[in-house]
């Protein structure tokens, strides 16, 4: 190839570069903060889109084919499971957390309730290789792949190899992630002037800013940093949360703080699903708060809500249900590739 | 900031394209004491008799120096040394013709840049069984295998050495003089004479022990 070539096969792949990033922004609205992850390193793309998909909803990542991501995140709950405190894996395992709900992912700088995880692309390695979820290896997924009917031509198309590896197939998984952006509830209406709170959700808004906002942050609904919240330990689980990553005493029992968006969809709630309704989360921030030395600072102060308000700010938190999103045709089960897979 | 760095040597390459490179070879001899390490063949160290099961480390950020000063840096270079495959001891990279260098200096393990970097391939590709899942991070080095001195079940130690945040860094920055074709050794028996399997023989995650351990094999590796 000659050096002319080169340069000019460089300069539109930096142009396409930069495409890829603006269609990505054309779906996140202008209030929203930059995104943590680079999508410059992995620049979207439909063909890498659709691999993400299928393998998101495809149970050959597990070890005897049962489990698919959407076993635990599917997607009419928000990308979480619904009525299950738990999470639940191959033979019947029960886990000690609650599945948590995916989107806006690419603003999370880390991954699962203690943080253990340090960048989406990796998140996935954990599920797959977790004896109690889906009990496989790294390897062993990508040497089935490589076996399957329809992954290597659906990478060939994708990457221009047909040889899957786990840089690959992990960044496809990414760029699926990705795409599942939740920007459209009627919050985000009322901030594009769509639409108009209630008077109602206004006065739970208000409420909200108050007594919620400064780790559950606006636009996001999270400040995607860690807190001890004031559960009481569940002595069934002996979960003492983020200290068990950077064994640090001021970690201990501190969540990944989780969004408020969709919280219809993805109950129960806690990182141990402890809470089927909002009013019982409600409750414990005003009776329950249990003490201690990493106690979250903003908890140190009582809250109190009257029942009215209650109601209010439960009006408000519902408008962060995004159901064109949970109901997105582009991010269910691919029919049409994975029904006619043959292995 | 990967890709970045590649863009620019492709650039860097387009205008110097006729400009010659060399092809250097650095063989890393896995012994222990005189001999060389096979795989579940016993070995008689200073406090215990050893077999190897594993044996896998990363070399990093390779770089050849003169007169105590970096003048090359090898880009792009990770390299998985395994036991089990010999191909991957004898490690192969291009230097600019004519460059004369009395040293190199490499990482042993994978900086913390690299550790945040997301998804990379090759050397680095998470199918290599060198990178956590529970919890993220390269591991640096891995060496597993038995000695009938070690007191942890089925008489087996496991060494996972890893960590890429302060205080507990266990990637090694080391400076070897060495001359072209000049050849490195990994001395094991060095290494095991300086642990005692009855007390330390499983380390699994970052903390100090991974750090003091990282120190000790950083400190077997010479050239020859």
């Amino acid at each position: 190839m000659t050096h002319k070539n080169s340069i000019v096969i460089l300069c539109l792949s930096l142009f396409l570069v930069a495409f890829k990033c603006k269609e990505y922004n054309s779906v996140v609205p202008s209030y929203f903060p930059e995104t943590v992850y680079n999508l410059k390193e992995n620049p979207l793309d439909s063909n890498k889109i659709k691999i993400g998909r299928t393998l998101f909803y495809d149970p050959i990542l597990s070890k005897d084919n049962t489990i698919s991501c959407s076993s635990c995140h599917s997607p009419y709950n928000a990308f979480s499971h619904t009525d299950h405190d738990l999470s639940h894996g191959i033979y019947d395992s029960i886990g000690t957390r609650n599945a948590p709900a995916l989107f806006n992912l690419a603003w999370h700088s880390s991954f699962m309730w203690d943080g253990a995880i340090n960048h989406l692309d990796m998140q996935a390695l954990a599920p797959i290789n977790h004896a109690g979820e889906m009990g496989e290896t790294t390897k062993n997924v990508v040497d089935k792949l490589n076996k399957s009917s329809i992954y290597p031509v659906l990478f060939e198309s994708a990457f221009g190899t047909k040889e899957i590896t786990g840089e690959l197939m992990l960044k496809a998984l990414t760029q699926f992630q990705l795409t599942l952006v939740s920007a459209n509830s009627k919050y985000d209406q009322v901030k594009s002037r769509e639409k108009f709170f209630s008077s109602k959700e206004q006065n739970g808004y208000k409420l909200f800013k108050q007594n919620c906002n400064s780790c559950h942050t606006e636009p996001l609904f999270s400040s995607y940093q860690f807190a001890n919240n004031g559960l009481p330990i569940d002595s069934t689980l002996s979960d003492y949360g983020r200290k068990r990553i950077t064994q640090k005493t001021e970690d201990n029992m501190l969540f990944k703080i989780p969004s408020l968006r969709n919280l219809s969809y993805s109950y129960p709630y806690m990182h141990d699903g402890r809470f089927n309704k909002l009013n019982q989360v409600l409750n414990h921030y005003t009776n329950g708060i249990k003490d201690s030395p990493t106690l979250s600072l903003k908890l140190k102060k009582k809250i109190t809500f009257s029942s009215n308000e209650k109601v209010d700010l439960i009006a408000f938190l519902k408008t962060l249900d995004d159901k064109a999103f949970v109901f997105n045709p582009k991010n269910k089960f691919p029919r049409s590739i994975l029904l006619l897979k043959k292995d | 900031m990967k890709q970045l760095i590649f863009v620019f040597f492709l650039i860097l390459n387009c205008f110097n394209g006729f400009s010659q490179t060399n092809t250097e070879h650095l063989n890393f001899h896995l012994k222990f004491g005189e001999e060389n390490i096979k795989l579940h063949k016993w070995y008689k160290g200073e406090k215990d008799t050893i077999q190897f099961k594993t044996i896998k480390f990363y070399i990093s950020n390779l770089k050849l120096t003169k007169d105590n000063s970096v003048i090359y840096s090898v880009p792009n270079s990770y390299y998985l040394i395994n036991l089990e495959d010999s191909n991957s001891q004898k490690i192969s990279f291009n230097t600019p013709e004519g460059l004369i260098y009395s040293g190199i200096e490499f990482n042993l393990g994978i900086d913390s840049a690299t550790n945040n970097a997301g998804v990379l391939g090759g050397a680095l590709d998470p199918t290599n069984g060198m990178y956590w899942t529970w919890k993220s991070g390269y591991v640096n080095t891995k060496i597993e295998g038995i000695s009938k001195q070690c007191t942890a079940r089925k008489n087996q130690f496991q060494f996972h050495i890893g960590g890429y945040k302060n205080p507990f860094k266990s990637f090694k920055t080391i400076t070897i003089e060495l001359k072209p074709n000049q050849q490195l050794t990994v001395d094991f028996k060095a290494l095991f004479s300086e642990l005692d399997l009855q007390t330390t023989h499983t380390i699994m995650s970052p903390g100090k022990n991974a750090v003091d351990f990282a120190e000790l094999v950083s400190t077997s590796i010479y050239s020859k």
